[in-house]
Parts: C-alpha cells; structure tokens; sequence
C-alpha cells in the first residue's frame, strides 16, 4: 500500500469564512516577506470533522470532543435517583479519568468541567453509559477498576485521523495520522495600509486594474493554498487494524476538505466553497508541502491559473531536484480553462469521486 | 482633500500619552492629530482611525504594536513634534456611477430616538438596542450575535442610499467595542462603541459619496469612528 497520501488544495475563500482573531480581524502570516491571510489548522479541523459530510460518511465511527463528561454524568445519575452528594463524588471520579478537574469559582455552581477538552470515541462513551447504570444499581461510587474507561485506540475515525492529547494520562494518547498545514493565500493580504497606497488609482479613474478575483459573494478575500498529509500506516494503526475504516476516513476527510469551508462567522453569505483545484499523491516517499511555489505572492489577474501553473512547476523541480515526490498522482480542476497536468510520470485527471475511487485503490 | 498616513515618534511623546494611545486612548489621539493642524481654529479639519503598525519587516521598520493613524484632511497636515512621520498624498477620487470599491468603515452606529418630553433626542446604540432583548446568560449565545451584528448592517443600509453608495453584499462586521474615555477635568468618562465594517460599495451617485469621505460617517468623529476608506477592489 501507498504509505503517504498528499492532498494539495487551492480554494477560493469569500471573507465570510475567514478565521479571526478576537478583534475581528483576519488572521495573517508572514510568507516570503509579504502579508498573507491565514486560515488555521485548527479551524479546518474543525470545519471539517463537524461538517455534514463528515458525520454522514463516518456515522457510528466518530468521537466526541468535550469538557462536561462529568456533567453529563452527574446529571444521569441524578435523574436516575442517585443523591446528589453521591452522584457528585461520581461525577468527580469519573472526570478526572479525562482530566484535571476545573476548580469552580466563587459562587460559581460545580459543573464537574475539566481543564481541557478531550476527544473520547464511541466505545469509550458506551464504556461510560455502562459505568453509569451499575452506579445506579449499585448506589456506589466508583472503585479504581471501574474507571478503566479509556481506550488506547478508539474507534473513532476522526480521533484516529487527528490525534488526541490528554494531558492527565499521556499513555491514552492518539498519534494523528493526518497532517494540516495552515492555510495561506498564495497573494498578499490586504491591509489598511493598502487604502493609502490605493489613493492614487482612485484619483487618475483607472478602472482597468479589474479586480484580482471577485468571487461569488460578491468580494474575494482570498486565493489559499491548503496542503494535508495523511499517513495510512499510522491511521490503520490507530484503527487497530481496520483498513476498511480507514480508507472510509481517508474518503470521507478528502470529500470534507474539497467540499467544505470554515465559516469564520456565520452570517448572509452562506457560502460555500469547492476547492478549484486538488491535486492527490501517493506514495511511499517522504512527503513534502509545495507551499514554495508560493514564496513570491502571485499577482495579477488571473490568480487561480497563475497559482496551479506555480503549484506543478514547483511539484515538477522538487522531483527534478529528488526524484519523483509520488508513485502516482491525480486532478481534479474545476477551472475553465485547465487542460491537462504538467506532471511528470503516472498522473491521471477526473472528478472527485473518482479520485476517491483512486485513493482506495493505493491502499 | 488629503489622506495621510501618519505613526507616531516615541522620543516626541511624553509616557502617559503613549501608554494612553496604545492602550486605545482615543482622546489621546485626537489630541495628538491636533497638533498637525497649529493655529486651526474652528471647526474639526479632519477624520482619522487609529490602527496599529504589524512590524511587517518589507514595508517599514517601525516595531510592531505601535499606533499608526489614517487621517483625511480638507487641507495638508504639517509635521509635528512627536509624530515621526506623515505620508501624505491628495485625495481627489474619479469616482463614476457603477464603480465597486472595496471599503472600510469604523463607525459609532447610533439612532437618535425621540423620547416623549425630552428636550433632546437620546441617542442609543444600535447593538446594544439588539442585544438588551436577551436574557444576561444568552448575550453569547449565536443568535444574539446574529442578531448584532444583523442590527450594525441595517444601521450602514440604511445610511448608504443618503451617502452616494449601494452594497451589493452583505459587508463583514466585526471588532464590536465599547470606549470609555476619560478627559481631563470631566468628571464621567465619554462612553461610545464602535464597530468595524469591511466590504464591497457600489457608487450611486459620486458627488454625494465624496461629501461623504469628506465628512464621515455616523458619530464620535472626534474618537477615530466614520472615517470611510475606499480603494478600488
């Protein structure tokens, strides 16, 4: 099987879906010595685990990230009868499997909340439903051999895919499998300062600059480049064998990242971005991002077929320079205009769900 | 007009003065722009929003965090003590009907609501006004946001037809924040918000959008808020 699979992504994002900081501001980076704007890891992440997408492909095989495990213990345990003092001696026990238990403040009510979230997988929730019901029926509080709740590889996809720290108890820990790069325009960012330089363009009436792209909402934001990287031994590892899971995984995040974007505040726009440009490898090779290509922010009017021509030229000398980077490689282009890849070796070009065929079939 | 950018020289300035400005002192800065307009008297000759410098390496080598000011000006500013540097160019837009600019706005958004038996007309805040209906606990929650921020786009459609432009979409809003200035010699703070709107204008009609980059937009003018910057997208 292809041990590394490399997705390169250039997705056109409206303003509405940029992630920002706590004043609202986009957040930025520094790349080759100009402004880019910036959309985290962390963000994709997010977007993509919770997206509709996601949950449909993966159903049954997705974790839970939380802090109020104890709560929602508590909680059942109440209602089921249980005292309150006992429940809450419960409730605390089971908690601090997860973590440190948060201290509440002053007049603040005990929520049982713990310090950091933490992503627990389906077996592990049922694993504490059950602890809950012999608790009930027993009227007791939980022994030492009770809490052995957590579970060294979940069956969660998205655990399996982007890891899991929990800072309590290391030895519970999940090596992501799946890689994510910050994502970055591949043009510098706006910034007040570019209203001043602008003045000029405004007095002389030029009207000719044209816009560098306008997309669908009405005003772009941004051309970015996204690059993950997913390594298949380590997620069949995680999944404790289940290469079928995996290779669900692997579908199913690949469809996510394409298919979805962040939305950095939900408002009209009710935007939704496709990536316009993907390009897949796998292989065995030590994987490597290509966001060199974009050193030199990409300028002028055609930024989208400008960024691909940089994107698999840059591909091209890295196997000039190394070798091959991939054993094979695929495209998808939704760009009118865009012919074939200027890719060496085995490369082959079609829609998404046929470059999801062609990833199961590298397994 | 000029537009004029314009950062701020520590030696110039006096501790407090600078403490005050980076910690948003809009009062500060307004005192401080004052100073490039000597022996002006009269009425207020500029608009100005306070930014500040990102320490972006290939434009400039002015340390990160420190005030940086836009300012437009009915005539051209002179350099002053403590203020290192203005950069200053003429702001005469070629603006036709149909153009689309890329905009952004600070603004103080305030309706003035006639009150039965008031001698005045209180003004009040437009997200405030949005979120009062909420109860203390649901102030975060994502329906009061919407609602907000809902609110503080009504206020700038609403304005926009009297002021030259159209927006074909829905700008972003953001950076809701509450001031609290203290003047020397006033016994309460002066108390206003400001919100930050970025976006795509459409002109309607140039002339009174260029009345409208000349006097602003909305209130606290005096604190950095209304000032509209334009550029062609």
């Amino acid at each position: 099987m292809s041990h590394f699979i490399q997705l390169h992504l250039l997705t056109s994002y409206p303003p509405a879906n940029l992630n920002r900081d706590d004043l609202g501001r986009p957040k930025t980076a520094i790349m080759g010595g100009a402004k880019r704007l910036r959309v985290s890891s962390q963000s994709l992440k997010r977007t993509w685990r919770t997206s509709s997408l996601f949950t449909e492909a993966l159903s049954e095989y997705r974790g839970q990230r939380t802090k109020r495990l104890g709560k929602q213990a508590y909680d059942r345990l109440v209602e089921r009868g249980m005292a309150d003092k006992l429940a809450a001696q419960c409730a605390e026990k089971i908690a601090g499997v997860f973590g440190k238990l948060r201290k509440a403040g002053k007049g603040e009510a005990h929520e049982f909340e713990i310090e950091q979230l933490v992503h627990v997988g389906p077996e592990e929730l049922a694993a504490l439903d059950a602890l809950v019901e012999t608790l009930v029926a027993e009227n007791r509080v939980p022994e030492e051999n009770d809490l052995k709740l957590l579970r060294h590889t979940p069956a969660a996809a998205d655990i399996a895919l982007f890891g899991r720290m929990l800072a309590a108890v290391p030895e519970y820990n999940v090596e992501a499998a799946c890689q994510v790069a910050h994502a970055i325009t591949v043009h510098t960012a706006e910034v007040e300062d570019d209203y001043f330089t602008a003045v000029d363009d405004l007095n002389n009436g030029d009207e000719d600059r044209g816009a560098a792209h306008i997309g669908e909402a009405g005003f772009a934001a941004g051309l970015f480049y996204t690059y993950i990287c997913i390594d298949r031994r380590q997620l069949v590892e995680n999944l404790d064998g289940d290469s079928e899971l995996a290779e669900r995984a692997i579908a199913a995040l690949a469809d996510a990242a394409t298919r979805t974007s962040p939305k950095g505040k939900q408002n009209s726009f009710g935007s939704r971005a496709y990536a316009s440009y993907v390009l897949a490898e796998q292989g065995d090779q030590q994987p490597r991002s290509l966001s060199a290509a974009f050193l030199r922010p990409v300028a002028g009017q055609d930024q989208a077929d400008e960024a691909v021509a940089r994107l698999e030229a840059q591909a091209s000398a890295f196997d000039g320079a190394y070798g091959a980077g991939a054993e094979r490689r695929f495209v998808v282009a939704a760009l009118p205009g865009y012919e074939t890849p200027s890719l060496a070796g085995e490369v082959s070009k079609g829609t998404l769900g046929e470059l999801v065929e062609w990833l199961k079939a590298g397994r | 007009m000029y537009l004029s950018r314009v950062r701020v020289d520590l030696n110039g300035l006096s501790r407090e003065s600078l403490f005050e400005i980076m910690g948003g002192g809009a009062y500060a800065a307004h005192q401080l722009l004052w100073q490039l307009f000597p022996g002006h008297d009269g009425a207020r000759p500029f608009l100005f929003r306070q930014e500040m410098e990102e320490g972006d390496a290939s434009q400039n080598k002015a340390p990160k965090g420190l005030p940086l000011f836009y300012l437009l000006s009915d005539r051209e500013p002179a350099a002053s003590q403590g203020l290192l540097e203005v950069q200053c160019k003429p702001f005469a837009p070629t603006l036709a009907v149909g153009d689309q600019l890329a905009f952004r706005l600070r603004a103080n958004p305030t309706v003035a609501r006639r009150v039965a038996g008031a001698k005045h007309s209180p003004r009040s805040d437009v997200l405030m006004a949005a979120k009062k209906p909420f109860p203390p606990g649901q102030r975060t929650s994502t329906e009061c946001v919407h609602a907000m921020d809902a609110a503080a786009r009504d206020w700038l459609e609403t304005r926009a037809e009297g002021s030259g432009f159209r927006l074909p979409v829905a700008p972003e809003v953001g950076a809701y924040r509450q001031h609290a200035l203290n003047k020397p010699g006033r016994r309460d703070a002066i108390q206003f918000s400001s919100v930050d709107y970025e976006g795509l204008l459409e002109v309607t009609d140039p002339g009174r959008l260029i009345e409208t980059l000349a006097q602003g937009v909305g209130r606290a003018k005096a604190f950095g808020c209304g000032l509209l910057l334009v550029r062609r997208p």
